[in-house]
């Protein structure tokens, strides 16, 4: 190991171009020869400079030179102990007293002797390479031209846990984690079909992240694949970190405060888009899949709604829908019925509200804008603190600011009971980007109501219905199954109806095979609605 | 996945939603004053035989529509009559209904100022209204079909709540007589009628892109009878609750009507705000219906891709035709003078075509039968 003086100097000696690859066509033509040294030689001039490439130089049944290359960062070092080196250092019973002929030796090593699950011959210089980085082992052999790749793959990663912004009552408990192969075993395991098609293929030019797109053939309609496919086809740039940057290189509009993608950390909820007829999007690294298309209702259901009963599940979600739409005009309301209108309230209620704001010296606009922007800065303060002081502090923002300012004369006590129900109202909605989007939109409500009272707000919600009704997720209604109206849809939308209730997929995503359940599934559930329990009786 | 705009997807209960929220608009708040000043008690009955009429006014248009389903009004009148006297009309149209677009938005101003922001300058209110429509009418027909459609319930339903907690104050003798004590303009109140309906033809613009243009004239009856019978509602409401004479000195008997509404279960003092939001609603609603209806002939005339430049550089036209009557008896006078012609046209124009066309089928039916 060399020291950092040392380390200084060659890196001071070297050049330094901005270049997207450094691979020349003599050093191709250098890792095709069949000589070890000169193989060994071209990808230390590639892979050299970085201290954890690792060359373990051999002999192959203690006879010819080979070497292991690999990165020891990102490998198995077990594996390539057990399934690599040891069989290929001690011959194997089958092969003894044979003559193998130089050029036929890969394909014995990887038929009788490598102990790895995935390998491959491979002589092309730049997928040598590429597997190298993604952690594979690469066996060159003095002599034979091809080189083998053995899949010795294994990154650090944490184990499943229950996903922190789903929680669910009733469902099951483990969420997506950052490596790929765990997530797609998740999902799998969840979708026991031979329709469920995965298609993987690496996206960025530096960070080669893994990018997945699933569907299950037979259900999802073929054009959505197709544009889901030519999207992704379409993104070249240098570094995918995470699911976010695909989104944001495939949605329709944005432009929109809307998100137009569900991201979901949880498996199940995955598997049931999948099974609607929909496309899931993972990339490695990411715990969020990318359900596409998506309509504005999915923003407000939660897998709790399916699990529990349907008539609770109806109502809660209306209640979340209201909270959504609470989140978005109460403060306008306030503003414009308190600035302008007043006589709209009952009499009573104005005294003891115009009682409160006796003293407070703004107008309620300002009022109102100065509490919301605060209360927006408390969230975004408590958001990421540990969760012993995040709960401290809110306390304290909440309780003891309010009372304070109210007691100051700062503001009235109504404006911090409505921008309180607000703030909750917000976050009972499951999804936070949409959530979000609701609760930055007020903010030009609560200037156009204090600018022109009911009439503005009008005029503003007006603006943001009719954005939400001509935005499109992959050519899906954003509004759909409200707009274009669809009574199937609606029974999954606005309500959840039972299960057996619901036989279709929804008929906004065009699915190949529409009906889920058979005809005769909702025969006996309704019998036993409207006729009283049926039982057979025993012989 | 197809971003252009799709040809027959607007499904009939879509068509009847356009047709019944381009109809109820800013005339819900003078017109029982017109009624009562053509028939006084016998408004209503005035208001059904209007209604009577725009139904059958809508007939041609719809028998027309429905024999060219998938062609608009430009290409198939310019098969019909020619392409001058089709270009003549067309660009009446256009004149008559950017006219009524400024008139509509001085209207809603004035009301506005008014009624709730007496401080706030009715230019900057109809500004931000005709900003508004720019900004909707930039969409293609399917979505300005589904803008329609989602709001028709936020119309409908409350409007029926409040006209129904208004009717505790009703005193029913007043309705009587139906045919009214003097009947003097039977004819000019339900004339006035059928021009507060005239916006129903967006339905020639709606017919070629319906998935079953032969349901047109169903489309049409069903929808006027529907926003006809919120009219009637509204009339027979507004004579009830404060008879004719004292209507007929009235400017907005429904909002006085909306005032004397009270919901016990609302929690509110009034309801007149949550009626002047929806009212707001049905001006945008009708608003957007016939600024679309030139941006749509403007569009079809020059063949335009798309009319998103167009939906915004006619916007400054519409905002100096609603600054140039100089009070309100002046607005109120042409906007009846604007809708007589209209009619004609909106009535006559259609006929036209349909007999030319019934006239050249009969023609051509001989031919080949002969």
């Amino acid at each position: 190991m060399s020291s950092w003086k040392q380390i200084f100097e060659t890196y001071k000696a070297g050049k330094h171009e901005p270049v997207e690859s450094r691979m020349t066509p003599g050093t191709t033509v250098q890792l095709a020869s069949p000589s070890l040294e000169d193989k060994l030689e071209a990808i230390h001039s590639f892979l050299g400079e970085s201290d954890d490439l690792i060359v373990r130089r051999f002999r192959v049944f203690g006879e010819i030179e080979a070497a292991a290359i690999f990165m020891a960062s990102v490998v198995d070092h077990i594996l390539i102990h057990e399934a690599i080196l040891k069989p290929l250092m001690n011959i194997p019973p089958q092969l003894n007293f044979k003559v193998i002929d130089l050029k036929e030796l890969p394909d014995v090593l990887l038929k009788d002797c490598l102990l790895v699950t995935g390998g491959m011959k491979e002589t092309e210089a730049e997928k040598l390479l590429n597997s190298i980085m993604q952690g594979s082992t690469v066996l060159l052999i003095d002599g034979a031209p091809e080189s083998l790749v053995l899949q010795t793959r294994k990154i650090e990663k944490r184990g499943i846990e229950q996903p922190q912004t789903e929680q669910v009552i009733r469902g099951a408990r483990e969420g997506f984690v950052e490596v790929l192969e765990t997530n797609l075993s998740l999902l799998r395991g969840r979708l026991q079909s031979n329709d469920l098609r995965i298609k993987i293929s690496p996206i960025g030019r530096r960070t080669r992240s893994r990018v997945a797109v699933c569907y299950i053939e037979g259900i999802v309609n073929p054009q959505l694949v197709d544009e889901a496919l030519s999207r992704l086809s379409k993104i070249d740039t240098d570094a995918i970190i995470d699911a976010g940057y695909i989104e944001q290189f495939i949605e329709d509009h944005p432009m929109s405060p809307f998100p137009q993608i569900q991201s979901t950390e949880r498996p199940d909820k995955t598997a049931a888009a999948l099974i609607e007829g929909r496309v899931a999007i993972m990339v490695d690294n990411s715990p969020f899949a990318l359900i596409i298309p998506t309509v504005f209702a999915q923003f407000y259901q939660t897998l709790d709604d399916y699990t529990e009963r349907f008539m609770i599940a109806s109502l809660i979600r209306m209640v979340r829908l209201i909270a959504l739409i609470f989140s978005l005009i109460t403060p306008a309301l306030y503003v414009s019925v308190i600035s302008f209108n007043p006589e709209l309230l009952p009499t009573d209620f104005a005294v003891a509200v115009a009682g409160g704001r006796a003293g407070v010296p703004f107008p309620a606009f300002i009022e109102v804008l100065i509490i919301e922007v605060s209360m927006e800065v408390l969230r975004e303060a408590t958001i990421r603190l540990p969760q012993m002081i995040g709960g401290a502090l809110s306390i304290v923002g909440v309780l003891v600011i309010g009372q304070a300012a109210v007691s100051a004369g700062f503001c009235s006590p109504i404006t911090v009971v409505i921008v309180a129900l607000t703030t909750i109202g917000s976050f009972a909605t499951p999804a936070y980007n949409a959530a979000i989007a609701l609760r930055m939109l007020r903010f030009p409500l609560i200037f156009l109501a204090g600018t022109f009272g009911l009439y503005g707000v009008m005029i503003g919600l007006i603006l943001i219905v009719n954005h939400l009704l001509s935005l499109e997720s992959f050519g899906v209604p954003y509004v759909a199954p409200i707009v274009p109206g669809s009574w199937q849809g609606i029974k999954d939308s606005l309500m959840r109806g039972p299960l057996w209730w619901i036989p279709n997929r929804p008929s906004y995503l065009h699915p190949v095979n529409k009906r889920r359940q058979a005809k005769k599934t909702a025969k006996s559930p309704m019998d036993s609605a409207f006729k009283g329990p049926t039982r057979k009786e025993n012989p | 996945m197809n971003r252009s705009t799709p040809t027959g997807q607007i499904t009939p209960l879509q068509t009847q939603a356009i047709v019944i929220s381009s109809i109820v608009g800013i005339g819900v708040l003078t017109f029982p004053t017109y009624m009562a000043q053509a028939a006084d008690s016998g408004g209503p009955l005035v208001t059904l035989l209007g209604i009577v009429f725009s139904c059958i006014s809508l007939i041609p248009l719809s028998l027309v529509g429905r024999r060219f389903p998938k062609e608009n009004i430009v290409v198939y009148s310019g098969k019909l009559i020619g392409k001058w006297p089709t270009l003549l009309f067309c660009f009446t149209l256009i004149l008559m209904f950017l006219l009524v677009t400024g008139g509509i938005v001085r209207e809603t101003a004035e009301a506005i100022s008014l009624i709730v922001l007496p401080r706030t300058p009715p230019e900057i209110t109809a500004i931000m209204l005709l900003s508004l429509t720019a900004l909707s009418a930039r969409r293609n027909i399917i979505k300005f079909s589904y803008i329609h459609t989602f709001y028709l319930p936020f119309i409908l339903v409350p409007g029926l709540i409040i006209l129904i907690g208004s009717l505790r104050n009703a005193d029913y003798l007043n309705l009587l007589p139906f045919t009214g004590i003097h009947p003097k303009n039977v004819i000019s109140g339900a004339l006035t009628i059928m021009g507060l309906f005239q916006v129903s033809f967006i339905l020639a613009m709606v017919i070629p892109h319906m998935s079953k243009p032969q349901k047109a004239l169903n489309c049409s009856f069903w929808s006027i009878a529907c926003a006809g019978a919120l009219y009637l509602f509204i009339v027979t409401a507004s004579t009830a609750v404060f008879g004719a004479e004292e209507m007929k000195e009235m400017v907005y008997p429904t909002l006085e009507l909306a005032r004397s509404s009270s919901i016990s279960v609302s929690g509110l003092q009034r309801v007149d705000g949550i009626f002047i939001i929806v009212w707001v609603l049905t001006v945008f609603t009708t608003l957007i219906s016939t600024y679309y209806i030139s941006l749509y002939l403007i569009g079809r005339i020059f063949d335009l891709q798309d009319h998103r430049m167009l939906a915004t550089f006619l916007i400054p036209f519409v905002f100096i035709v609603s600054l140039i009557p100089q009070d309100f008896f002046q607005l109120y006078d042409s906007m009846n003078l604007i809708s007589i012609v209209g009619l004609c046209l909106t009535f006559g124009y259609p006929l036209l075509l349909y007999i030319i066309s019934f006239i050249q089928k009969g023609v051509r039916g001989n031919e080949t039968t002969g």
